[in-house]
């Protein structure tokens, strides 16, 4: 199964949110994944094939994962194509 | 879901730290949140950029339990002209989350995710200057 780490400034926020929404549109798309959620410095040194976050952390995400960065984390239209050009 | 005294609609105001801070206000007033809070969520801005921006026109400030928050809540500060964060993205509505350590947070988190993934709602909340309209918009039972 792929892990997917959703990733903000905190970790206690935003990147719960869109975790909520990533999980939901997954669901929708049938598609089973551990989602996870993580603080920008503590995304780096975790195991995650794909992190999705905001543009705004793009270079300080050190990690060999696939980035996705979405603008709008309730879209889940913009959500849900992000994802399907990755993982399908 | 919100008290009808957390909501604010506000015309100019000077830029992205004054929309927090008084945006933040009715939560420090009524002991949800410290001083120390509101300066931690002007300083997580500061130091990692305006993710905080996370809809068009919406930003949801926060910090750390730890900062100084005693419960978990929200206020919305509405503002007639937008205020910028950062060099991109522009702002009219402020969403100020109060999040403690309790199970309370991820409820709140949940109820802002319902409401702004409804188009309707997102698209009344970010348009409206009426508090009675946002009160209604957060306390709907769907």
């Amino acid at each position: 199964m792929k892990n997917i780490l959703c990733v903000c400034g905190l970790g206690q926020g935003s990147s719960l949110l869109l975790r909520m929404n990533v999980e939901e549109v997954l669901k929708e798309m049938g598609i089973k994944a551990n989602v996870d959620n993580a603080d920008v410095s503590s995304a780096s040194s975790m195991k995650a094939d794909y992190i999705i976050s905001n543009k705004v952390f793009a270079g300080e995400i050190r990690s060999d994962a696939k980035k996705i960065f979405v603008e709008n984390y309730f879209d889940k239209d913009e959500i849900r194509s992000a994802l399907s050009k990755e993982l399908l | 879901m919100i008290e009808y005294k957390y909501i604010q609609v506000k015309d100019a105001i000077k830029d992205w730290k004054e929309a927090i801070r008084i945006g933040a206000k009715p939560l420090l007033e009524d002991n949800i949140i410290s001083d120390n809070y509101i300066e931690q969520m002007i300083n997580n801005v500061i130091k990692m950029g305006p993710y905080i921006v996370i809809a068009e026109n919406i930003a949801i400030p926060h910090a750390r339990p730890e900062d100084g928050a005693y419960k978990s809540a929200i206020s919305i500060l509405k503002l007639r002209d937008k205020v910028k964060f950062g060099e991109e993205r522009q702002v009219n509505t402020i969403i100020v989350l109060a999040s403690a350590n309790d199970e309370k947070h991820i409820e709140t988190l949940k109820k802002i995710s319902n409401v702004l993934s409804d188009k309707t709602n997102y698209n009344k909340l970010i348009n409206t200057e009426s508090v009675a309209e946002i009160y209604n918009i957060w306390n709907h039972k769907d």
